[in-house]
């Protein structure tokens, strides 16, 4: 009995905010829209959320161990791009999709040298090596997209099945993956090593954490998992994209922003980035289903970022300290 | 030898070099193409140029703190349609309009500045979802569709096409900004207080210096000119666009770091040089008639490339701030 009501107790505390203001919303948009509450509606979004959570995961990592990637649209977008030209040459589906994570994991390394060998912030790095990706993918396809006439039987199946006519692939897929994520995060030596070079810098380069390796490994991870989102985005798109419409970055950032809000209260975490990015998912489907224009979307979601970044920036700062400490000193004063 | 080490310090090396590239790509472009080295055609790549600086401009001193600016694009779009809403659908005349879209600009930048300067945010996630909300806030003006209306009619196109005895204005707003830039960042006790806030926050504050205030009063600089720019480029395009200001994110940032390349610092002088370069290249290739992207890729190859010249004198102990800003204020 104590047990649960500790449980419930767990529930409200503020660890969960995130997936309370996902259950309001999934109720509101379910009292307004019939279609939005029908199940097969609801797996949909489950389904499409994976695209963008297999963007991002690798995006959690870096945030989280205090540098910043804003390269992996463009990097998903080059990834599209270099998979549908080699599948148009008449070049296998396998070999097609491992020269496009190759060649992705190419810019990523160069994003981690351009970080670790010539210490510059991880923002500008990223910004050049977006911009040196997007510009690959542009003479690619000479400026315009390539489309796909024939879609590999397996790589649909992947991006579209139904296990059992119900479960969507993408869905169970994502998610062992981002246990598999978890489990790395939470139970080995690089999770810890991670959020100490968040926390503390300085002291992390002290205590011998071996930084250069985990921003290399992390840059070079972010890349290859924006390039595999890049290859669903093509066989979904069916086409191969220069340039994706342009919200890919703002969902990607928001739900990693988001997901800082749960669990590990300021910290970004997979687990948080899984809910944040079906969160962004549900806010899309429900807004086009109540026939709401996207670009309210784009206002709630501004919001919601800096909503998310204020909470997590007090969290850990003097405005809690100062609450906890006030907390503290009182029954002293009596 | 002591005499000599003076002369060629690390700055006069670098500019040097920087001169000796610019050459080279003057020279190849002029031999490539006849028209390169044209009045009218240098004159054509100023105007170019004066778009793409002054938000390289503002963005200076963003950097001179020490901080990173993510949404002056977006808040230009906010500006720009703000203006175009005025004189298109409001049928303002151009001034008051113009005036109107500065407004925008400043309120975002004071926003900016206070989440950042006041509330101590993370900068980067800050300004982007600051930026995105401007961005959303841009497409309620006209759902999200070009405004064209009363524009070639309300003279609104002088505001980028106009000349003074044959200086084109976009040519003048550029030298005219850039020098009260320069008096103010190089030349005034005011201006160094930004290098000492981006060098030492705590020492800057120990010294009497309103920290707060400098930040505050970078990312309104920053916003405000970033929407100028804007403004000039939607009058030069007769349209109010959306996603037109979205184009000076990479330029911007490569302009002052190929300017933080040549000074070891961010500089008025080494944006304008860096501004400079990458227009003077991206004019080239439109006279090539190279493909777009190409543009893009210039851009990015300038970014990649002055951030490994400028480490490639690398010093210990430069993780945390720009190398630059720990000189800056040493001198």
């Amino acid at each position: 009995m104590k047990r649960i009501l500790s449980w419930i107790r767990k529930l409200f505390s503020p660890e969960y905010i995130l997936l309370w203001m996902l259950l309001i919303m999934v109720a509101f948009f379910s009292i307004k829209s019939p279609t939005f509450r029908s199940t097969a509606n609801l797996l949909e979004v489950l389904r499409s959320s994976g695209i963008n959570a297999i963007l991002v995961l690798g995006l959690t990592w870096i945030v989280a161990s205090g540098e910043f990637d804003v390269a992996f649209p463009d990097i998903a977008a080059l990834s599209s791009m270099v998979l549908v030209y080699l599948v148009t040459r008449g070049i296998a589906w396998g070999y097609s999709i491992l020269i496009a994570i190759l060649v992705c994991c190419l810019f990523g390394l160069l994003s981690g040298v351009l970080v670790n060998v010539f210490k510059f912030r991880a923002l500008i790095a990223t910004i050049g090596v977006s911009v040196l990706s997007k510009s690959t993918a542009y003479i690619i396809g000479r400026g315009s997209p390539i489309y796909l006439i024939n879609i590999n039987k397996t790589v649909e199946r992947i991006m579209f099945g139904r296990i059992a006519n119900l479960i969507p692939i993408l869905a169970v897929i994502v998610l062992i993956l981002y246990l598999a994520a978890n489990f790395l995060q939470n139970q080995t030596k690089l999770g810890q090593y991670l959020y100490a070079l968040g926390e503390n810098r300085e002291a992390s380069y002290e205590a011998g954490i071996p930084k250069k390796m985990i921003f290399y490994s992390f840059f070079v991870l972010s890349a290859a998992l924006a390039a595999g989102g890049g290859v669903l985005l093509a066989t979904s798109f069916s086409a191969g994209q220069p340039n994706f419409a342009g919200t890919l970055f703002i969902d990607g950032l928001t739900a990693v922003f988001l997901g800082a809000l749960m669990i590990k209260p300021g910290k970004p975490n997979v687990i948080g980035t899984y809910f944040g990015a079906i969160f962004i998912m549900v806010l899309g489907n429900g807004l086009t289903l109540l026939n709401i224009p996207f670009y309210y979307g784009l206002i709630i979601k501004g919001f919601l970022m800096i909503l998310g970044v204020t909470v997590v920036a007090f969290s850990g700062t003097e405005f809690f300290e100062k609450r906890r400490a006030k907390r503290a000193e009182e029954p002293a004063h009596q | 030898m002591a005499k000599f080490n003076k002369i060629f310090t690390r700055e006069v090396i670098s500019l040097v070099l920087f001169f000796f590239i610019l050459g080279i790509v003057l020279a190849v472009f002029s031999i490539l193409s006849p028209r390169f080295m044209t009045v009218d055609n240098m004159l054509r790549a100023l105007k170019h140029l004066s778009l793409t600086s002054l938000a390289a401009l503002g963005l200076t001193f963003v950097i001179a703190v020490g901080h990173a600016d993510m949404s002056f694009h977006f808040v230009s779009c906010f500006s720009a349609m703000t203006m175009s809403y005025f004189i298109g659908i409001l049928e303002w005349s151009p001034v008051p309009s113009i005036l109107m879209g500065l407004l925008g600009g400043l309120v975002f930048g004071l926003i900016n500045g206070f989440a950042v300067g006041k509330f101590k945010l993370p900068d980067m996630v800050a300004t982007i979802g600051i930026g995105t909300f401007a961005w959303g806030l841009a497409y309620l003006y006209n759902k999200g569709n070009y405004i064209y209306q009363n524009f070639l009619t309300s003279g609104i196109i002088n505001f980028s096409d106009g000349n003074w005895q044959g200086i084109p204005y976009p040519v003048i707003y550029l030298f005219v900004l850039y020098f009260f830039a320069y008096i103010i960042l190089h030349r005034t006790k005011y201006g160094r207080g930004f290098y000492a806030v981006g060098g030492n926050r705590i020492a800057a504050k120990f010294s009497g210096i309103k920290v707060q205030h400098y930040i505050i009063a970078a990312f309104v600089l920053s916003n405000v000119l970033a929407s100028f720019t804007n403004m000039v480029l939607t009058a030069a395009q007769g349209n109010g666009n959306v996603k037109g200001g979205l184009i000076l994110l990479m330029p911007a940032y490569s302009a002052v770091f190929v300017g933080v390349s040549v000074f070891k610092k961010p500089t008025i002088i080494g944006t304008f040089i860096g501004a400079f370069l990458i227009s003077i290249m991206q004019n080239g290739f439109t006279l090539l008639s190279a493909p777009f992207y190409i543009m893009d890729l210039v851009v990015g190859l300038t970014l990649v490339l002055s951030i490994i010249i400028s480490r490639l004198e690398v010093r210990k102990n430069l993780n945390k701030t720009v190398i630059a800003i720990q000189d800056g204020i040493t001198d």
